[in-house]
């Protein structure tokens, strides 16, 4: 069975948690406690293939934010969320987004941008449109999701996975002119 | 962080593929990076060391605690939770039910619990080794710098629910239990039978008597299979007790370790024997003279009080049971203080505590006579042992075996043989033990045999698993090539003799000394294989129960086994060759002695006589060289040795073989007056070994030679007449001899064993001496340097087929010999049919070890590392670099491939200061198979891949091989020296 390694990256508070754990286990947590770091794994078929989803679910608060170039490096494919309840955390993303080329060396790395919380509509500070334009800008996807509601939050895993199939990261090893490490 | 990165952590199916693929990809980043974007690097922990044995904390995040929930929380693999070195495991317990989205009051349904497993198969999913509850007020963060799980293993904290574990705990504590129980009952079985091939370590080694005795006072099981299954395990104090309570016999004197010092006789009935496949007496004696129901000890059924009661000891029909030294025949009530013997070893006191007399005072008085007895013997028996009268060569045998048999009872000094040394030191230490003894010295003749098999030992226990069957190999090629050098020798001398003028002159008396030779390292082969039957199933077990590390436990072992067989099958061929070549020596001579007995004149009997004690002479002379091991060998084909097989009890054997040699001679000195009274039918039936042709033949010589007219009472009768003119069935044929087989008893090297000749000892003692000279030397061994001086001489091929006289053409020879004599020598071809093609040698020096290694090392060097996986060897000498003369310089290795390849990288000789072509190891990624095999260093060149030779061969092509090879690779690798590794690690890549 493949294993695919996702990153669930995204400021504090925007429900990179209820997320995760609404996808894993099909509830919704009301609490907020922030999250330092968490790990999950799921087996879900995805286009007939079964797969093994490991999810890590990172700490969006900028204590903890050292860490983020560990999982970058470690994971597979990446899951940007923001609030649309909240443009800071829209404006948040694009340094993200520049972090993960930073360390993976590459523009193609499968990833999502996820806009949650889309149930308090009323709410909304970051239009669908915005969200659409810079998805476009990075050529990725873009789902807009609620947690609480569950809408669209499986949809989005199997997106990534798909996502991951696609693009496959350069595994190439450099060689040089007289040793190599033989494969 | 995430997937292990280069700690060995959570990622739990694929920690350690993500691990090197993490670790390949930063030094790839590294490289890279470095004049990209330099913030980058910085930003990368650089080398962030986690302990792989952790996986709840990661020292790049500290503080940070992951507590894993499989078990309360599907799906959640861990959740993490801030915690300090104060932290307690209830406070951490409260924090990761909130994580877990439990109720923080329900912690006391909860256990974080210390759980120490591994990642097994290819999945790699964890398994739990072991778990334990922490205490409420146990600080986990504090307990890792406590104590780390053992190598392989790693700890995490989970968090469980508290029922389930209570339960856990419940339920294992019963299968430990019951598994420790298994293995002592297997232990015990083991003891039992006393099989020597699966001693599971030194413990073992002791004798039951010493256990028994340590048994006395303490509870648990005692020998005697009746006390064991009866009183002794209930009650505490059992033995103790028993002993005042229940008649007993107490041993006096055994047959070896696995005697038990007491057997309680508390049963009704007992049963005293040898353990077989189908007999398990209750007193089981191992000496070989005990019948497997030897005899029976019963108790008398009594009519009056029960409390006078009396046991029995009822011998069977053929077992040697004597009571007081007075062999019994039928029931014997026995008394305190009897004195039992079970055929020619044991001899145990009765002892009756209900009774509770001293021992009566005769008992005391034979005790004393026995000790006299014991005494008397062995102090009869000469120090230096009594030399052969003909050829002046030690009896020593007999003194031995005696020696050991009675070593129980004397109560010997104890000397533990064991002989320590370095690895280094051991080719200088095979060499000198090899070449330490003089055949025809005084010295202890099988003290090669003890020495090398004590080498052999420590090397199995000591040193890494596997090196032991290299050292077996080693000293089996340097045995095959003594004994090959010895017999060339000797066939040169011998060649001088071919002339029929100078054949005559030949004499037992010139071959001794080479003899001797041979018979030295035919019977010191013959003890070592023993020993490596005998023991290197249990050196195997070490490396079975070897930690698997990336495979190479399989292939060390399958080398290790080869390495065994091989070093087996040329002890066997050396045994065989050195045999032939005694065999072939010992007919030539008979051969030159034998007309002298044949042309005699049959019928003056003084003189016949006497050249038959000559010719008894001469194979009693040769049979006195040679060991009992190798003596049982010689019987069961040399067919001399009549007057000697008979005197040493083997007339079975003898007769089986003589037997038409009996009626041959008895027919000739028969007194002719007598003889021609005898009808043809009267010879027939007395000499039915003979065939009709043969004693028609006889007969007809005898007329001729006695000058008498044609009996006709000597006519054949008329169903016979057909048969006289089969002149196939003349001459005798030898297609049917009977196998040579390998002396299956007898033998003398036993490293457990007490006590041993003063002369090995003394060797023993000259080696160790010998060793502490080369640790305190600071030069490299004479014996490297010998050999290295060796390596030079123009090599010189051996080939493993030596012509080797045929057994079979002895044999004809041997008796067209005695039928040629009879019908007045007409056809002794026999002696010049022998094969004589043996390669003239021109260097031929007694004491030329130099020379003896020359050869040595040509051998080994083209053979050893190939044999068994076969690589042709295409390589030079000169290639292997300067420390190519040790044999373990080249060595095969096979790998397998992992998820990301061989971790190995390889580098071409010729880019490097080293600036000569050849494909070295240049790099080891840690953890790869390559560094996990254990052998392989970065300087190490590969010499061939799957066979094929990589001598000559470009970076690419070798590379494509490897590439191309398959999952499985078989390299063949030769050892670099330092200077090598330097350059190679020199080159700048």
């Amino acid at each position: 069975m493949k294993e695919y390694k996702v990153v669930v990256l995204g400021s504090g508070g925007v429900g990179k948690s209820a997320l995760t754990v609404q996808f894993v286990t099909g509830t919704f947590i009301e609490k907020y406690d922030p999250t330092i770091e968490d790990f999950y794994r799921k087996e879900i078929e995805v286009d007939s293939s079964p797969s093994v989803l490991e999810i890590l679910d990172t700490a969006g608060t900028e204590q903890f934010a050292s860490m983020r170039d560990l999982y970058i490096k470690n994971g597979q494919g990446f899951i940007l969320v923001y609030s649309l309840v909240n443009q800071q955390s829209f404006q948040d993303i694009r340094p993200m987004r520049d972090q993960i080329v930073r360390v993976k060396r590459f523009e193609k790395v499968p990833l999502i941008l996820v806009g949650n919380k889309v149930d308090l509509e009323s709410e909304r500070e970051v239009a669908g449109s915005d969200g659409r334009a810079l998805a476009q800008e990075w050529g990725c996807p873009f789902i807009e999701t609620s947690a609480k509601s569950k809408s669209m939050v499986d949809e989005l895993f199997a997106e990534i996975v798909r996502q991951m199939n696609y693009t496959t990261l350069p595994e190439k090893q450099e060689q040089c002119c007289t040793a190599c490490v033989v494969q | 962080m995430f997937y292990g990165s280069s700690s060995a952590s959570m990622s739990l199916p694929s920690k350690n593929r993500l691990k090197r693929q993490s670790r390949t990809f930063t030094q790839v980043l590294y490289r890279t990076l470095s004049y990209r974007d330099r913030r980058s690097v910085t930003d990368l922990p650089e080398q962030v060391r986690d302990d792989p044995a952790e996986l709840s904390t990661q020292s790049s995040a500290p503080g940070v605690l992951k507590i894993f929930g499989d078990e309360i929380s599907a799906g959640a693999n861990y959740k993490s939770v801030l915690a300090t070195p104060r932290s307690s495991a209830q406070e951490l317990i409260k924090e990761a039910l909130e994580r877990y989205s439990l109720n923080k009051a329900s912690a006391c349904s909860y256990v974080l619990c210390d759980v120490i497993g591994r990642f097994e198969g290819p999945e790699r999913r964890w398994r739990t080794e072991c778990l334990r509850a922490l205490g409420n007020n146990e600080k986990p963060l504090l307990l890792q710098d406590l104590w780390k799980p053992k190598e392989g293993y790693s700890r995490r904290f989970e968090l469980r629910r508290r029922a389930e574990v209570e339960e856990l705990a419940a339920k294992e504590k019963d299968t430990v239990t019951a598994d420790i129980n298994a293995q002592a009952r297997k232990l015990q079985r083991n003891r039992a039978k006393g099989t020597m091939t699966l001693q599971h370590g030194s413990s073992f080694c002791r004798s039951l008597s010493e256990t028994s005795l340590n048994l006395v006072g303490l509870p648990g099981p005692i020998r005697t299979r009746s006390a064991r299954d009866t009183e002794i395990r209930k009650d505490g104090g059992g033995v103790k007790h028993s002993l005042y309570q229940s008649p007993h016999l107490l041993l006096l004197q055994g047959y070896n370790q696995q005697d038990c010092l007491v057997y309680l006789l508390n049963r009704e009935q007992h049963t005293v024997g040898q353990e077989t496949a189908s007999a398990r007496p209750n007193i089981c004696l191992s000496s070989p003279d005990v019948l497997p129901l030897h005899c029976r000890i019963r108790r008398a059924v009594q009519r009056r009080s029960s409390s006078d009661q009396r046991l029995l000891l009822e011998p069977v029909t053929h077992g040697n049971v004597l009571v007081n030294f007075m062999r019994i025949e039928r029931p014997t009530p026995l008394r305190h203080g009897d004195l039992l013997s079970f055929g020619a070893h044991y001899i145990f006191l009765y002892k009756d505590p209900l009774s509770a007399k001293p021992l009566p005072a005769q008992t005391l008085t034979r005790l004393r006579a026995l000790a006299r007895l014991c005494d008397s013997e062995s102090g009869g028996v000469p120090e230096k042992g009594e030399a052969c009268r003909m050829c002046g060569a030690v009896l020593h045998e007999p003194v031995v075996s005696r020696r050991s048999s009675k070593a129980p009872a004397r109560g010997a000094q104890k000397r533990k043989l064991a002989l320590e040394f370095e690895r280094a030191h051991e080719d200088a230490l095979v060499n000198r033990v090899l070449t330490l003894i003089e055949p025809s010295g005084d010295d202890h003749k099988l003290t090669p045999a003890y020495l090398l098999c004590l080498c052999i030992k420590h090397s199995a226990n000591t040193f890494p698993p596997g090196s032991f069957g290299k050292l077996l190999l080693k000293i089996a090629k340097r045995i095959q090539t003594i004994a090959w050098e010895k017999t060339k020798e000797l066939a040169q001398k011998q060649a001088q003799h071919q002339d029929p003028a100078s054949l005559s002159l030949l004499s037992i008396s010139d071959l001794v000394p080479d003899l001797q030779f041979i018979f030295f390292w035919m019977s010191n082969a013959i003890e070592i294989l023993y020993f490596i039957q005998q023991k290197s199933p249990a050196y195997m077990q070490t490396i079975e129960l070897m930690d698997d590390k990336a495979g190479s436990k399989e292939s060390l072992l399958s080398a290790t086994i080869s390495a065994n067989e091989e070093a087996m099958t040329i002890l066997e061929e050396v045994i065989m060759y050195t045999f032939q070549q005694c065999v072939y020596y010992i007919t030539k001579t008979l051969y030159v002695v034998m007309p002298g007995l044949l042309d005699c004149n049959p019928f003056g009997t003084e003189s016949s006589s006497e050249q038959c004690r000559r010719t008894a002479g001469v194979c009693v002379c040769a049979v006195c060289v040679m060991p009992e091991a190798v003596r049982r060998l010689i019987q069961a084909s040399v067919k001399m040795l009549l007057d000697w097989a008979k005197g040493a009890g083997h007339n079975h054997l003898a007769q089986k073989f003589f037997a038409k040699f009996c009626s041959a001679v008895s027919i000739l000195a028969t007194p002719p007056q007598q003889l021609s009274q005898m009808s043809w039918k009267a010879l027939c039936a007395e000499h039915p070994s003979l065939k009709p042709v043969q004693l028609h033949r006889i007969l007809t010589q005898y007329q001729l030679m006695a000058e008498l007219g044609p009996l006709p009472i000597w006519q054949p009768s008329s169903e016979d007449e057909a048969y006289i003119y089969r002149t196939v069935d003349l001459l005798e044929s030898f297609e049917n001899h009977p196998p040579i087989v390998l002396p299956s008893a007898g033998f003398k090297v036993d490293l457990e064993s007490d006590c041993v000749e003063d002369s090995i000892y003394r060797q023993l003692l000259y080696v160790r001496h010998f060793l502490w000279g080369l640790r305190t030397k600071t030069h490299p061994s004479n014996g490297c340097a010998d050999r290295q001086e060796a390596q030079r001489e123009p090599s010189q091929p051996h080939s493993n087929s030596h012509p080797a006289p045929p057994l079979r053409g002895e044999g004809e020879g041997e008796v067209r010999g005695t039928s040629a004599g009879l019908g007045g020598r007409g056809e002794g071809a026999g002696a010049e049919e022998r094969p004589r093609d043996k390669p003239p040698h021109s260097i031929h020096h007694r004491n030329g070890t130099s020379i003896r290694y020359a050869n040595q090392t040509q051998a080994t060097d083209s053979s050893c590392p190939l044999s068994g996986c076969g690589f042709p060897f295409p390589v030079p000498v000169s290639h292997l670099g300067p420390n190519s003369d040790d044999i373990c310089s080249v060595f095969v290795v096979d790998l397998d491939k992992g998820p990301y390849g061989l971790g190995m990288g390889l580098i071409d000789g010729l880019h490097t200061p080293l600036n000569s072509p050849g494909i070295y190891i240049r790099t080891l990624i840690p953890d790869g198979p390559a560094a996990a095999d254990g052998r392989l260093c970065i300087g190490d060149r590969i010499l061939a891949v799957n066979g094929t030779s990589l001598i000559g061969a470009d970076y690419q092509s070798a590379v494509d091989l490897i590439r191309l090879g398959g999952g499985r690779l078989r390299f063949l690798v030769a050892k670099s020296d330092l200077e090598v590794t330097e350059k190679i690690s020199a080159s700048s890549c």
